[in-house]
């Protein structure tokens, strides 16, 4: 069915625009050449070939959690590379600016590599039905395209305001992408129980169900999930709070050295 | 910041509690993108451990929205997820790769 | 936002990607909720007529169905009739609803339902995959070219912001290639609405611009005719005070002092003539050398009061060049070389062809200038040495200002040197050449 690979390929393509579009975006904020896209792109293509041909190994791995731990790790480093780019946002020191180039071409590439090389499982099982390469074409384009699309809107949509504004819109997002990687590995390590859950807190599929357009780009977003359990909810705050925490942190003492310089 | 993501981890270690012992295993099937049994009834209430055994030879993602759970299983392989505890219910879940074959229901009861 | 043709191409396309997939989906997905509403009708059907048949017949014909389709009949829970495709077992809950069910290496969409008046159950199902690919067959049939049109589309989108930036892109290539002095207004009605405001702004400006450049002129010309009449009375008052044979050190100072005056105010206005002249390169080609000669020819007579000698080497050299403003730079060149050589002293003067280059070179047996000099020499009312300069050379700092003036307009360059046969400055200048005349 075609919707239901359309599906699939945004899944995986939407995740990846955002985070790229809001980049990039920054980068033009900072004066830091665009074309750092392209390794990465590259980078992260290859990283999840390998990683791909090589997941029927690391599945095994940990009585079957291998998969979930690798790819929470992943999260993890994700989580934390972005964090350090919204700190570097907020840092006074200017000098430091020139490490962002080498955290954003490092977090686009691990953000591809297990994306990328589920697009490359599903790929590889869905071309061995007869029948299927027009509408594996289609289904490619349709992620492309909108996962491109996705990504320009909102990269113009940050590069066209002031920079101030742009700031912070961009640290929010960030915060909020980061924050759902976070909430990613937690859920990857709630599946191989090595973390324990008790009941869902709440039920909020009524308002936005998981699976329709709405549900996949707030999952894309900042990780949305209609039925959390306590501990991702709690998980969810510390790690947003550990990147708040710094970054307000940095703020105050910027607004603060402000002060002194002025009179 | 390396220090933060030190807690990270530790904070996710410590909320690690293994409870190998008397967790209930449950087995699925893939065939033919099919799932046998295509209604799996498992206790409310409990952890319960699921082994997916996918005879196909080519890979299949497990996925339910309702349980939160998403894992790529490689063809002819087998994997290892745990659901629950459940409050009594249906809980649908599917094949991602062949939704409009692999479909089954998890009933908590 | 560096270019608002990338921006609009770029939005306006991916908007309209997101819209023609959203609606292409949307369209897509009530497509198979209806196509699946008309299997279950038929289902249903297909569960009446075996009703219908129960009420006729005691047995059923076993194939009253193709393959794709399967029928249980239960009385209360034994089962009395079925397909040969069917299991043994209760294949779907009897509630009336519609149900998905495994079975064969398939999925089928089942039906139960009890009939009136009687304890008989009937369930029929229908192979999934028979009908699935179907209706995905039809949907496809309608929503792929809805998709792969995007790729034209985009082509279209950008040929029409290209056409529709054509406006802004004549007025900036129009405005780049226009000469520095060309103040000229922009015809207005050539350019589209919008860009009407920014054409009618530029056109005050330049025309402000331009009266501020004639009132500029006029003043220094103006200036210096009215300080030329003055000073030729203040002349001759000298020369009748210089009869009436009082002779003073205080004379001979003051009668320098009203020569370069009068050589500052001829400076001024030969500046003013060449800048009025100055209005792009000529269209006829002028002889380097033989303007040149024509100069040497004129200056003669100041040369040889000096006991100088002046020597002209070379080939005749086609410029295009305003060939009053060239004699002008020539004269100022060698009249320095001049002043600045010994008596006795001896210049050089040699055209030059190289690169595609019209070069002159005027070398000198003075004392030259130090190289940390050349620079500054250039600007206006500098002098070497400042005003402390040798007294008996008149000079107003105005010369080499010229110079550089008319090498701007006319896209010459200038270099000093040391000369290595004379030992004092060289100066040269080169042009691009005319080359053939045809050019």
């Amino acid at each position: 069915m075609l919707l239901d690979i359309v599906i699939i390929v945004l899944r995986e393509t939407l995740e990846a625009s955002v985070l790229i579009g809001v980049l990039l975006s920054v980068s033009r904020h900072t004066d830091i050449n665009l074309l750092w896209i392209f390794p990465a792109m590259i980078l992260g293509t290859a990283a999840a070939l390998f990683y791909a041909l090589s997941l029927g190994e690391i599945s095994e791995w940990f009585d079957y959690a291998g998969q979930e731990v690798i790819n929470a790790g992943m999260q993890y480093i994700i989580y934390a590379l972005l964090g350090c780019i919204v700190c570097l946002l907020f840092s006074l020191d200017k000098q430091k600016r020139k490490y962002l180039k080498g955290l954003m071409v490092a977090s686009v590439a691990m953000a591809m590599v297990r994306e990328g090389s589920e697009l490359f499982v599903f790929y590889t099982a869905f071309l061995s039905q007869p029948g299927s390469a027009l509408q594996a074409a289609t289904s490619g384009f349709i992620g492309l395209s909108v996962g491109v699309s996705a990504g320009v809107i909102g990269y113009y949509a940050l590069v066209t305001q002031k920079p101030p504004t742009a700031k912070a819109f961009q640290a929010f997002l960030l915060v909020l992408i980061l924050t759902g990687m976070a909430m990613q590995a937690t859920q990857l390590l709630i599946q191989v129980d090595w973390i324990t859950v008790n009941e869902p807190v709440w039920d909020t599929s009524w308002l936005v169900a998981e699976p329709s357009a709405t549900g996949q780009v707030l999952y894309a977003v900042f990780g949305y999930e209609a039925t959390p359990s306590l501990i991702e909810i709690i998980l969810y705050f510390i790690s947003m709070a550990m990147i708040l925490g710094p970054v307000m942190l940095l703020n105050f003492f910027t607004k603060n050295r402000n002060n002194e310089v002025k009179p | 910041m390396t220090r933060l993501f030190g807690i990270m981890v530790l904070t996710t270690f410590f909320t690690c509690m293994p409870v190998l012992a008397d967790t209930p295993e449950f087995t699925l099937t893939i065939k033919d993108h099919l799932f046998y049994p295509s209604e799996l009834r498992v206790p409310a209430n409990q952890k319960v451990r699921l082994l997916i055994i996918n005879e196909d030879p080519t890979p299949e993602e497990f996925e339910s929205y309702e349980l939160n759970r998403e894992k790529v299983i490689l063809g002819g392989r087998r994997t290892v997820i745990f659901v629950g505890p459940l409050r009594t219910g249906e809980y649908s879940f599917f094949g991602e790769f062949n939704m409009s074959t692999a479909q089954g229901i998890l009933i908590a009861e | 936002m560096k270019s608002i043709r990338t921006y609009l191409v770029l939005v306006i396309l991916s908007v309209i990607c997101l819209a023609n997939f959203t609606a292409a989906m949307q369209g897509y997905r009530g497509s198979l909720k209806a196509a699946d509403r008309l299997v279950e009708n038929r289902l249903s059907e297909k569960a009446h007529i075996l009703s219908a048949f129960l009420d006729q017949h005691t047995t059923l014909p076993r194939g009253i169905f193709d393959q794709q389709t399967l029928y249980q009949i239960w009385d209360q829970d034994e089962l009395i009739a079925s397909s040969i495709n069917a299991p043994d077992n209760l294949f779907a809950p009897v509630d009336g609803n519609f149900h998905l069910q495994s079975h064969a290496g398939d999925r089928w969409r089942a039906v139960g339902m009890t009939l009136d008046q009687s304890q008989i159950q009937v369930i029929v199902a229908e192979k999934y995959s028979a009908y699935a690919s179907l209706t995905e067959d039809i949907l496809l049939r309608a929503i792929i070219p809805i998709i792969w049109v995007l790729p034209v589309l985009g082509i279209l989108v950008w040929l029409v912001i290209h056409i529709g930036l054509q406006p802004l892109k004549r007025l900036a290539n129009s405005l780049s290639k226009r000469e520095a002095n060309d103040l000229k207004v922009i015809q207005m009605d050539a350019y589209a609405g919008e860009l009407t405001p920014i054409v009618a702004a530029l056109n005050g400006l330049f025309s402000r611009l331009s009266e501020a450049f004639d009132r500029e002129r006029r003043f220094s010309s103006d200036a210096a005719h009215e300080l030329r009449t003055p000073l030729a009375a203040f002349k001759v008052n000298l020369h009748s005070l210089g009869k009436n044979e009082i002779q003073s050190e205080d004379l001979e100072r003051l009668k320098r002092t009203s020569e370069r005056m009068e050589h500052s105010i001829e400076q001024l206005l030969t500046l003013n003539r060449v800048a009025s002249a100055g209005e792009g390169a000529p269209l006829e080609a002028y002889d380097l050398y033989g303007i040149t000669r024509d100069v040497i020819a004129d200056m003669y007579v100041i040369i040889e009061n000096r006991k100088q000698t002046i020597e002209l080497a070379g080939d005749p050299l086609l410029l295009r060049v305003d060939p009053g403003s060239l004699a002008v730079v020539i004269r100022n060149l060698i009249d320095n070389a001049s002043k600045y050589s010994p008596k006795n002293g001896s210049i050089l003067v040699s055209t030059e062809s190289s690169n595609g280059m019209a070069i002159l070179r005027i070398e000198d047996s003075g004392k030259g200038i130090p190289k940390a000099e050349h620079a500054r020499v250039l600007e206006r009312f500098y002098r070497i040495g400042g005003d402390q300069n040798d007294s008996d050379i008149t000079g107003s700092g105005l010369g080499l200002s010229i110079v550089s003036f008319v090498l701007k307009l006319f896209g010459g360059k200038i270099n000093f040197f040391e000369s290595k046969t004379l030992g004092g400055l060289g100066v040269e200048i080169s042009f691009p050449s005319a080359g053939n005349s045809d050019d």
